[in-house]
């Protein structure tokens, strides 16, 4: 095929600032402008990312592999949405009262894989048994509501008393890691732009998989017609919009991504090619050395909701947590990044001690969460079973509150804010105002 | 100065009492807010049109009537998908087609836990009621095979309910949790007084009333007495709470803002003076000013930008590219249905577009070679772009002989612009 498009013209053009002339025509001119002045947001295209072969991260010098000082630790905040029957995952096998209240769906005190002689992790867990997990328990609110939107919003503002905010936890806490080098700090596994990650300044975005960034970077010097239109799409992202803004930043981003190979280069492993394990194969891709990424948020989306047949549905979900997190974990080793990364789960809310008709477990209020990684066991990663640990403090089982549910004994943002500072180094305050943090690592 | 809502059982007048900008880009918006978006051509054909006309037409409009597919265990994941994306495409699809896509999201359900018969037959249901009454609507998908099955209303006991249906009729469906209307207490007496049903599935999906799961006397709920579902749903109805929250969905969905307080209040009388018929409501929100004059911006969801770009580039494309978008029809992520128009902007979404735009451009009609940005904008349904955008589309004509090329890469160029993003 022949066609003679001038390539280097066009790229020159674009490069040399192709949104410069702004005039924001809005549709209406009695409708608000959909973004702030133009001047102030025009975004000048980087030459050196569309002449070079390689992004700039890459030319960066980043901080070595094996550190573990606070400056190279990442996280990963793996939410289990839908609400998490943590009772059957953290099993009080030892409480008399959790088999009164669970007569189809308790987990048999021979089964469980005991940590203590209270609580046991669910039979399934293999695999994170082996490497060692933290418990945290009793995590909630205290004044915790039975919707899984209010829930989430308050578990996505890291605030355990209101709801809907205009930033997430983990997008203030890329304002306070932000690095204008680095074009995204946080990124939420997923295809929508998720509530957790919105920030006032830190760069953060949401993308589901690396499959596509193909289209936006790193085409064959060959095909031009992709070039072309790399070149296009980069001079809209010259824009006054916010639209052309996520674009700018997604283009930035992607030429980062497609330097990083995934999981299969480095080494065989045992994720799922769907769902969690899909989504935690490109988490590891992202914490690589190169993305500048330092958190990432996985969602495993919607089937906790066990209304019906938990029975038989929860089994399933343990596995694919095991045996997708275990391989994340021996993924991150062979790139050696093992020293620096920690898993943390969370969850809107636990579920009702009482079963329902269906054989299902309705919305419940507090929960057990837990930390994987360097350390969450108490003798390391030296596979023996009984390693994990417990802290925070789990609710009684026969004390309830007036729907006959858990009390929770520790607001939840205690639990981040103990992540926050005592991994991240970033202090507490400077994400979730005056929360008290739990102190989780020795 | 607003009308308020003089304007609801006449008709719109053309005195000019309406302050609507004239000309096409009124046309457009109302097009790509009262239906599901313009197809090439339209705004052209409406030249003589005003926008309360057009407005007046839609609301006078008569529903597409369609069969339901045939469906075979091969199909039966699929087809429903398909079939309604079809439906859509249709150039006399209007309010109504909107208004169901609408109720899908709102009263929502999925395949996945359900059926394609099932949710085929949501569907229907969802046709008849779309721009009906609101009553009778809640009261049939209460019963609904596929709802019974998508929010576990099935085989529900009142001695030990399930409470996941009371608790999203009243929080998602009809009243809202920020109204303070209901308790944790009137989630367990709602569900107490919706149990008893089961979807058969061995017989055609009837759903069986079995009076053994029922309850034998009445629970407070929502300060009343309630024993069934015509009781539960007569109480929800009747709480002020609900006309709020619909009226409060439907301006948010049509304005793409919330309405003042008072506005509100002027909405919520209107569909209460009206029985809860949901024409005079929507009425009301679309031929007041406001619809106009406090238009917000949003981002089209996936469907939509999926539908625009199929008209952009005269194709039928495999409606499964919308699932890398995140919006699959009959397959909402959750409870809540579709996410709000906030997360529409994401890196995942423009990648997924742009991939899309890419592979789906590369055999475009030839652009009109005296003026091919005009042609494509025509094309595109944008009667007015930025001159950012401008200045990306003169260049790429500046430096591309090759005329195949050109509209190839214009076509593609175009959906990803802002202006192709947005509702």
């Amino acid at each position: 095929m022949t066609h003679k498009l001038s390539r280097r013209e066009l790229i020159a053009w674009m490069a040399a600032g192709a949104g410069g002339a702004a005039a924001g025509a809005s549709i209406f001119a009695n409708l608000p402008s959909s973004g702030p002045a133009a001047s102030s947001v025009t975004r000048q295209p980087n030459p050196a990312i569309i002449s070079a072969a390689r992004p700039r991260v890459m030319d960066q010098p980043t901080a070595t592999q094996t550190s573990t000082e606070a400056g190279t630790r990442k996280l990963v905040v793996l939410e289990m949405a839908g609400g998490n029957d943590s009772l059957s995952m953290a099993v009080p096998y030892g409480v008399g009262a959790y088999y009164d209240h669970r007569k189809q769906t308790a987990i048999a005190q021979g089964d469980v894989l005991a940590i203590d002689d209270t609580v046991g992790l669910h039979p399934h867990l293999t695999k994170l048994a082996a490497r060692g997990i933290t418990l945290v328990e009793g995590l909630g609110s205290m004044a915790p509501d039975g919707s899984h939107f209010e829930m989430q919003a308050r578990w996505w503002a890291g605030d355990s008393k209101a709801g809907p905010a205009t930033t997430g936890w983990v997008g203030r806490l890329a304002d306070v890691l932000n690095d204008s080098a680095i074009p995204a700090t946080a990124v939420s596994v997923g295809k929508g732009a998720h509530p957790i990650i919105r920030s006032a300044t830190g760069a953060t975005l949401a993308m589901p998989s690396a499959d596509f960034v193909w289209v936006l970077a790193g085409a064959d010097p060959d095909d031009d017609f992709l070039l072309a239109y790399q070149a296009a799409l980069r001079g809209l992202a010259g824009n006054s919009s916010a639209h052309a803004s996520i674009l700018g930043q997604t283009i930035d981003f992607a030429e980062t991504v497609v330097n990083v190979g995934p999981a299969k280069d480095w080494a065989s492993t045992g994720y799922d090619d769907y769902g969690l394990g899909a989504s935690l194969e490109f988490a590891a891709q992202l914490l690589a050395d190169g993305t500048g990424v330092k958190v990432v948020h996985v969602s495993m989306d919607g089937d906790f909701d066990t209304h019906e047949d938990h029975a038989e549905t929860y089994p399933e979900l343990m596995r694919e947590l095991d045996t997708n997190l275990a391989a994340f974990h021996d993924d991150l080793d062979a790139r050696g990044l093992g020293d620096d990364v920690m898993v943390m789960t969370t969850s809107e809310f636990g579920r009702t001690l009482d079963e329902n008709s269906s054989g299902g477990l309705d919305h419940g209020t507090s929960a057990t969460a837990f930390l994987s990684g360097p350390g969450t066991g108490s003798s390391g990663s030296t596979g023996l079973l009984g390693s994990s640990k417990r802290l925070g403090d789990l609710p009684s089982l026969t004390r309830l509150d007036d729907n006959g549910d858990l009390q929770a004994t520790l607001p939840f943002e205690s639990y981040l804010a103990g992540v926050v500072e005592g991994w991240l180094g970033v202090p507490a305050s400077e994400v979730f105002g005056n929360t008290k943090p739990l102190a989780l690592f020795a | 100065m607003k009308k308020a809502f003089t304007f609801v059982s006449s008709a719109v007048p053309d005195d000019g009492s309406m302050p609507v900008s004239p000309g096409q880009p009124a046309i457009a918006h109302v097009l790509r807010r009262l239906t599901l978006g313009p197809t090439p051509g339209a705004i052209e054909s409406l030249s003589e049109t005003t926008p309360s006309e057009l407005i007046r037409q839609l609301l006078d409009a008569a529903p597409l009537l369609v069969d339901p597919p045939e469906l075979t265990e091969d199909n039966e994941f699929d087809l429903p998908t398909s079939w309604w994306v079809s439906t859509m495409r249709h150039s006399d699809s209007g309010l109504h087609e909107r208004m169901v896509w609408y109720w899908h999201g709102h009263l929502t359900s999925s395949i996945e836990k359900s059926s394609g018969w099932m949710i085929v037959d949501q569907h229907m249901l969802l046709r008849r009621h779309a721009l009906g009454n609101f009553r009778e609507m809640l009261r049939e998908i209460t019963l609904d095979p596929a709802m019974l099955c998508w929010l576990d209303g099935s085989e529900s006991d009142a001695e030990a309910p399930n409470e996941n249906y009371a608790r999203e009729l009243m929080e998602l469906f009809a009243l809202g949790r920020d109204s303070g209307a209901y308790t944790e207490a009137d989630v367990a007496a709602g569900a107490k007084a919706l149990a008893g049903y089961w979807v058969n599935e061995g017989n055609d999906n009837k759903v069986e009333f079995e009076s053994d799961g029922a309850l034998s006397q009445p629970v407070q709920f929502l300060g009343r007495l309630a024993q069934n579902v015509v009781e539960v749903i007569d109480i929800v109805c009747d709480h002020p709470a609900c006309a709020r929250h619909i009226a409060r969905r439907l301006h948010i969905e049509f304005v793409g803002a919330e309405p003042t307080p008072e506005r509100l209040d002027q909405l919520a009388f209107v569909f209460r003076d009206n029985d809860l018929e949901l024409l005079p409501l929507v009425e009301a929100i679309v031929t007041d000013s406001g619809f106009f004059d406090d238009a917000v911006p949003r981002h089209r969801s996936a469907l939509e930008w999926f539908l625009a770009f199929e008209r952009l580039v005269d194709a039928e494309l495999d409606t499964w590219i919308m699932e890398q978008m995140g919006q699959i029809p009959f397959y909402p992520p959750n409870v809540a249905g579709w996410p709000d128009p906030q997360r529409w902007a994401s890196s995942g979404q423009l990648l997924a577009k742009a991939q899309t735009a890419l592979n789906e451009s590369r055999n475009t009609e030839v652009l009109d070679a005296d003026d091919p940005v005009g042609d494509l904008l025509r094309r595109a349904c944008l009667p007015e772009i930025s001159t950012e955008t401008r200045a990306v589309l003169d260049q790429i004509v500046a430096s591309t002989t090759h005329r195949l090329e050109l509209s190839d890469l214009l076509h593609a160029t175009i959906a990803l612009s802002p202006e192709f993003s947005q509702a």
